[in-house]
């Protein structure tokens, strides 16, 4: 069995200070509201396209515009049930 | 109102932002589905010598790549075929064709598949393959992979398997099939995290046409409107090696309220997906905030890597979210600054070049329930276009920051593999920790948590398909033939169980893999997998449905499994035979 390790955050100038650093830039919304299939790798894949200038960017959103997209999936859900189902 | 319905779900689909489907498969102008399927013959679903009993009939319906819809395994000894519709969602679209109300693609019925394979066997066109080529559903000619070309495709082994009868068979004809062929992107994308979508219309699809089968075998049969209501199983081979799996995505929400809520006109409806194929992958574990693990990144990865966190259930969610830390291989780490569900960050190198992102993804579960969840994407080690960002490759790091609610959080790495005869250049990362063992002093693999010993944090437990977390649908594992045990492959439920029932897929330990049917009557191959497991516990179920077993839910089934299995426990294995039909 291998030696038992522990592993420990470590923050960026402890240990390594020498080492460059890597940094975060302030969050933003990825979205501004739910519809199905909406992830974070369609939010990238959306990005790098229009990047590529294959598609539209996405629209800049205030931080908090995703609030409401955890509730907003539940209704998604609702719909797509009533969807299949409608007579 | 269902051609409304079908339309309207479809919107999502047409905003196509990942640019799965070829520009020329859209649909421009999808129009209103009427009652025109009931009474014009030329969109019947099946000829009235293929019609299934109303009482026994039980509907198969494939989700997948390279349907072969015109195999001789999927046709009566009359030669009708047993495919009522399959959507083919990436063909070129053909105006005025079936399926005017789909968002894309193409529609085959089976009269119409009818008349090609009767094309074929007066020697009008030059056989199977011609089909294929005729109908739209291999086209040579387009910039997307012709999987539905290959000798024997993924979806081609799937559909036999789950679908597949001998002609000579008389319980076939109560079986009809209803398919989707999925765009090649999707299956292309082993990370998988393109398909949600496309699945989720294929479901719609395939319900929606099961409800109109029903009303088609009530026309033809002279039966009162709304008095057929075949029973579904649904075979879905696909998968995700990252998520919550607890059954709150959309999509596993959405097969769980399904599978329990049904309809006035349909029978029941039964999902089966693979338990998965990742147990040694070292894609799963587990972290405490103020623990880190090792991410090991290959070189000349061209596409994302993907890495989901996901914490316990609680009340709420917290004033100080979940937050990560991710130390990138040479540098010195960093730690996200969350506030509000779906933000993303970006994460810079010194010079300034984007190498990874963070989103936050906390979900909504009820009843005040949340999960808070972390999805970490680094960008390719290797760009595919030389302007475009790249990541270092090497041990990265991902941590829980001690600032996060304490508790266990579950980490996972998306698959990111090439699938054979795709192009795509991905190249598979790992979870790295020193105490996870891979083989004993014997050098054989160690299968289970309990036998490696210690406390990693690199997990084999909880390994499963992350569609597969809800809690109707069916998980199949794979066994090998002289063990009878599960393959080390298998992926593993959170009780440690291979499955809810298991399939022998893999001849011996040593040899593995099973015999498999290719696109064309007669080929075959030799495929192992999950994805192998699943449509052999569809076929069993859809047997015992149409012969009436009274199983309604997961419990049930497995134990009804367990009353046919030469090997009931801890997990029944369904029977099986190890002749290969000859036909």
């Amino acid at each position: 069995m291998g030696a038992t390790v522990e592993l420990k955050c470590k923050g960026k100038d402890e240990e390594h200070p020498s080492r460059p650093s890597a940094t975060w830039d302030s969050p933003q919304a990825a979205y501004g509201s739910y519809r199905p299939g909406l992830s974070p790798y369609l939010h990238y894949w959306h990005g790098l396209r229009a990047s590529r200038k294959e598609t539209e960017p996405l629209p800049d959103y205030d931080p908090d515009a995703g609030s409401e997209l955890p509730g907003q999936m539940q209704e998604t859900l609702e719909d797509l049930i009533r969807r299949s189902f409608g007579s | 109102m269902i051609a409304q319905a079908m339309i309207s779900a479809f919107e999502q689909f047409l905003d196509d932002p990942a640019g799965i489907l070829p520009a020329d498969a859209i649909n421009p102008a999808p129009q209103e589905f009427d009652d025109s399927d009931l009474t014009d013959p030329a969109l019947g679903y099946l000829s009235d010598d293929a019609l299934p009993d109303p009482e026994s009939g039980c509907i198969i319906a494939i989700i997948d790549d390279a349907i072969p819809f015109a195999h001789e395994t999927l046709r009566l000894k009359n030669g009708h075929s047993r495919v009522a519709s399959i959507w083919v969602q990436d063909a070129r679209h053909q105006p005025g064709g079936t399926g005017a109300d789909l968002p894309s693609g193409i529609e085959l019925r089976g009269t119409a598949i009818d008349e090609w394979l009767t094309s074929a066997a007066s020697g009008h066109i030059p056989g199977e393959d011609s089909i294929y080529r005729q109908s739209g559903t291999v086209d040579m000619g387009r910039p997307t992979t012709p999987s539905a070309a290959y000798a024997y495709g993924h979806g081609a082994a799937v559909a036999a398997l789950a679908a597949g009868f001998s002609p000579e068979d008389p319980s076939a004809r109560n079986h009809p099939v209803i398919a989707v062929n999925l765009p090649a992107k999707i299956t292309e994308d082993s990370m998988g995290t393109l398909a949600p979508v496309s699945i989720l219309a294929s479901m719609l699809f395939i319900i929606t046409r099961a409800r109109r089968l029903c009303r088609f075998i009530e026309k033809r049969r002279g039966l009162m409107a709304g008095s057929v209501r075949l029973p579904v199983v649904v075979n879905l081979s696909f998968g995700l090696t990252a998520g919550a799996r607890d059954g709150s995505s959309l999509l596993e929400q959405f097969m769980d309220a399904v599978s329990v809520s049904g309809s006035d006109d349909l029978g029941p409806i039964h999902f089966v997906l693979p338990t998965g194929n990742h147990r040694l992958s070292r894609l799963h574990g587990h972290l405490n905030p103020g623990q880190d693990l090792g991410w090991r990144l290959p070189p000349d990865d061209r596409t994302i890597t993907g890495l989901e966190v996901w914490g316990p259930v609680r009340e709420g969610l917290p004033d100080n979210k979940l937050q990560i830390t991710l130390t990138p291989p040479g540098m010195a780490g960093a730690t996200t600054a969350f506030s509000a569900p779906w933000q993303f960050t970006v994460m810079h190198d010194a010079t300034g070049q984007e190498i990874a992102r963070a989103y936050y993804t906390p979900r909504y579960l009820g009843n005040d329930q949340w999960r808070e969840g972390v999805t970490v994407i680094v960008m390719p080690t290797c760009p595919e276009r030389l302007h475009e960002p790249y990541a270092p490759a090497g041990e990265w790091r991902i941590g829980i920051s001690e600032s996060s609610v304490d508790a266990e959080y579950q980490i996972g790495v998306q698959r990111d593999e090439v699938i054979r005869g795709f192009h795509r250049e991905a190249r598979q990362s790992w979870l790295h920790d020193p105490e996870y063992r891979i083989h004993d002093e014997a050098g054989r693999l160690i299968e289970t948590d309990a036998q490696n010993g210690g406390a990693p944090r690199v997990l084999r437990r909880g390994t499963m398909n992350a569609y597969a977390g809800g809690k109707h649908s069916l998980r199949a594992g794979a066994v090998d033939g002289q063990r009878m045990h599960p393959s080390p492959y298998c992926s593993l439920l959170h009780d440690d169980a291979g499955g809810d029932c298991l399939a022998v897929v893999d001849r011996a330990l040593t040899q593995a893999g099973m015999l498999v049917r290719g696109r064309n009557s007669g080929s075959f191959g030799v495929m192992s997998g999950t994805s192998m497991a699943a449509p052999q516990l569809t076929k069993w179920l859809a047997r015992q449905l149409a012969q009436g077993q009274p199983v309604n839910d997961r419990a049930a089934i497995r134990a009804l499994a367990v009353t046919q299995s030469a090997t009931p426990f801890p997990t029944p294995v369904l029977p099986h035979s190890d002749k290969f039909p000859p036909f």
